[in-house]
């Protein structure tokens, strides 16, 4: 019989982290990077937001092949962005979180398209005879509907260290979105380019990211959102202005807009 | 496709010949449960057969009860809200709103011990396989005997009935529809797991973003 050693999780991943933990970064400057796509992209939700990616990318490479093994429902993202960020925050005294300095995806089609996908029982996974249920269990059949963007190209700003950011996200890229395990979203070319506009919360009086109304003095149209990655933990959500509405930051954080 | 658009080809279709013997049929099977002893109701799930059903079977008995079930957490609250708006319009004046959940226990109990014998419900053959088997068995869900005057309708004669009446439809058809296809598009709750085999949570969270984390 085998004898386990057992092993607190969430210890032996945060220990892994802060071995592996990037401490100092470079100058911190205004980046745009240009995705273009081989295949469309396949969304659950309207946007992608660039911090996502990132800490994506920075769990692969502080846990290597140990990412596969995470439990998908543990945020350890406190973890992985301690200290100084890859990409920069706003901060204010007054307001107790901070919010990422990276946009949503700006993507080149706003057109949303449906495609099923039809996953059905194959025999060759079957090594008994007799009847098998195919509305429930390992062999049922699914009918997955899913929603694409037919969009060539998507492009995000975000403030940051440029090499560091450079080398991470054009070095692991292959695919952004949901489904790329069967081919959407497709990464054909990646532009990294310096930017000096602030293009990362706030541009030309249009939020590029959700960001929380605290922040705001006036806004068009908010939603209860997460406001920084993980985008899926419910802790991270906020009434949040919506994406690619109108809105205008308080006096206190003009400094951040563009 | 727009609704504009979609709407005109509509309003054409519904001046067929075809369009036209369907309505017929579904108004002889609603005389049909008409001229049954007891008490009738019908079943109005806020979709585009249920809207036409509705439409169909008030024109023969303006006071009949409408039954509504609410589903809840996976119905936005404004959505439910137009559901009931869309009845009212419709001409439904004696609704009755009921949780869902224990319909088929308990309730089926208390509307037979009410006097209630027949109920109208806007299935369709045309929609799944057990559907059909079950409309060409006859076989009612319950002791309380359900007709559907909808039965051979096409998702054609659905629309055509409800843009040549000027019905009211559902605000979630418009989101929806242009995106899955008017052939396609249903009226069912909304980031429900029942659904998730079909992928709905994967529309949902695109098309209904703002009742994904609210």
């Amino acid at each position: 019989m085998l004898n386990y050693e057992k092993i607190d999780e969430i210890e032996y991943f945060v220990s892994k982290i802060e071995k592996n933990r990037k401490e100092s970064y470079g100058k911190f400057e205004g980046i745009k990077i240009t995705f273009e796509f081989s295949s469309p992209v396949c969304l659950t939700y309207p946007w992608i937001v660039f911090d996502g990616i990132i800490e994506h990318f920075l769990y692969l490479n502080s846990l290597g092949r140990d990412f596969f093994i995470t439990d998908k429902k543990m945020n350890l993202s406190r973890y992985i962005v301690k200290n100084k960020k890859p990409y920069g925050a706003m901060y204010h005294k007054d307001v107790r979180i901070a919010v990422p300095l990276a946009s949503a995806g700006m993507f080149d089609s706003g057109e949303y398209k449906m495609e099923t996908i039809y996953k059905r029982f194959e025999d060759r996974f079957c090594s008994f005879r007799g009847k098998i249920r195919i509305a429930s269990g390992m062999f049922k059949s699914y009918a997955m509907r899913h929603i694409y963007i037919p969009a060539r190209s998507v492009t995000f700003f975000v403030y940051g260290d440029f090499e560091f950011l450079k080398d991470l996200i054009c070095r692991n890229i292959f695919a952004i979105g949901n489904d790329v395990r069967i081919g959407y979203g497709f990464v054909k070319k990646c532009l990294v380019e310096r930017d000096s506009l602030k293009r990362t919360v706030v541009w030309n009086g249009i939020a590029m990211r959700p960001i929380p109304v605290e922040f705001c003095e006036e806004y068009e149209q908010s939603a209860m959102m997460a406001y920084r990655s993980p985008y899926w933990a419910k802790e991270n959500v906020r009434l949040c202005v919506v994406p690619f509405t109108r809105c205008r930051l308080k006096k206190e954080f003009k400094g951040y807009e563009g | 496709m727009k609704v504009e658009e979609f709407r005109e080809i509509m309003l054409e279709y519904s001046k067929t010949k075809d369009f036209e013997n369907r309505v017929k049929q579904a108004e002889q099977i609603i005389e049909k449960g008409l001229s049954f002893r007891g008490k009738k109701y019908v079943a109005f799930s806020g979709g585009k057969d249920s809207t036409a059903m509705l439409h169909l079977v008030l024109k023969f008995e303006p006071d009949i009860m409408v039954y509504h079930s609410d589903n809840g957490k996976y119905i936005p609250r404004e959505f439910e809200q137009e559901v009931i708006e869309n009845a009212r319009l419709i001409g439904a004046n004696n609704l009755r709103i009921e949780v869902a959940g224990d319909f088929f226990e308990r309730k089926v109990w208390e509307y037979y011990r009410e006097g209630f014998r027949v109920c109208f419900v806007g299935l369709r053959k045309e929609e799944a396989v057990h559907r059909r088997l079950r409309i060409q068995a006859d076989e009612s869900l319950t002791v309380i005997k359900e007709f559907w005057p909808l039965q051979d309708w096409s998702w054609r004669d659905v629309w055509a009935y409800v843009f040549a009446n000027a019905l009211p439809i559902h605000s979630a058809y418009l989101k929806y529809a242009p995106v899955v296809g008017w052939d396609k598009v249903r009226f069912h709750t909304f980031f429900d797991p029942k659904f998730e085999r079909f992928g709905s949570p994967n529309l949902d969270g695109v098309l209904l973003w703002k009742h994904k984390s609210g």
